[in-house]
């Protein structure tokens, strides 16, 4: 497996990853830009191989000060990228 | 299962290790099960996702160094798996017979919520890569829709 060119994931995680909320979590410390991983924000996460779109439910304490993201997994960005061509809101 | 601190907000304060002994399914038997794992399936992703699980939790007062999957179960047959949120966003999966694993030296324990299983490992350092779940897996599918 390779990675694809040029992806960059926001937050990598692991869709497998789950805790006792029943959400995928994260450590922020893994992002490369934290700012842009906050509640409510849509990103790309996973591994550059296959990344998939998540909604930031929230971020809390974790330990060594490390803070915790809960993600719920919205799909992969394919879906999104065929829906906003759908719409008008990318080229086709 | 105990009451979570997922609705406070980060503070920027420390935590403890949560003991993964709180967060278990009681009376669950694992013996006969098959478990499944969407990518990433490579040694470092695999090794990615031990080394986060031992940040915040423990066993027995040690870091828990376990890889996040699930397991196929009476209520939770494959395709309900493959096909649910979190794994119909995977091309590839593997899956592999609990009593593989457990021949492999992993532990394996019923964690959270039904279906995911933790894969244990014997220790963060131990030569995963020789027995490790890529290994021993068999890589079935490409994405369920």
């Amino acid at each position: 497996m390779t990675d694809r060119d040029g992806v960059i994931v926001t937050l990598p995680a692991d869709v497998n990853q789950v805790d006792e909320t029943g959400q995928v979590w994260a450590f922020l410390s893994e992002a490369l830009e934290p700012d842009r991983v906050r509640p409510g924000a849509l990103i790309v996460a996973g591994d550059s191989v296959e990344p998939f779109l998540a909604r930031v439910v929230d971020i809390v304490d974790g330990p060594d000060g490390d803070a915790i993201v809960h993600l719920n997994v919205v799909g992969v960005p394919e879906e999104a990228i065929d829906e906003l061509r759908h719409a008008g809101l990318l080229p086709r | 299962m105990r009451p979570t601190a997922a609705s406070a907000p980060a503070t920027g304060c420390d935590v403890a290790l949560s003991p993964i002994e709180e967060l278990l399914r009681h009376g669950e038997e694992l013996d006969d099960v098959r478990v499944v794992r969407g990518w990433p399936l490579t040694v470092e992703g695999l090794l990615r996702n031990a080394d986060a699980t031992r940040r915040r939790y423990s066993r027995a007062g040690e870091p828990f160094v376990a890889i996040s999957a699930e397991a196929v179960m009476p209520g939770w047959p494959v395709d309900a798996i493959l096909s649910g949120p979190r794994l119909r966003t995977r091309l590839r999966y593997a899956a592999v017979d609990a009593g593989a694993l457990v021949e492999a030296g992993f532990d394996l324990l019923p964690t959270f919520a039904a279906p995911h299983v933790s894969v244990v490992l014997p220790s963060y350092t131990e030569a995963l890569p020789s027995v490790c779940w890529t290994s021993s897996a068999r890589f079935e599918s490409t994405r369920i829709t």
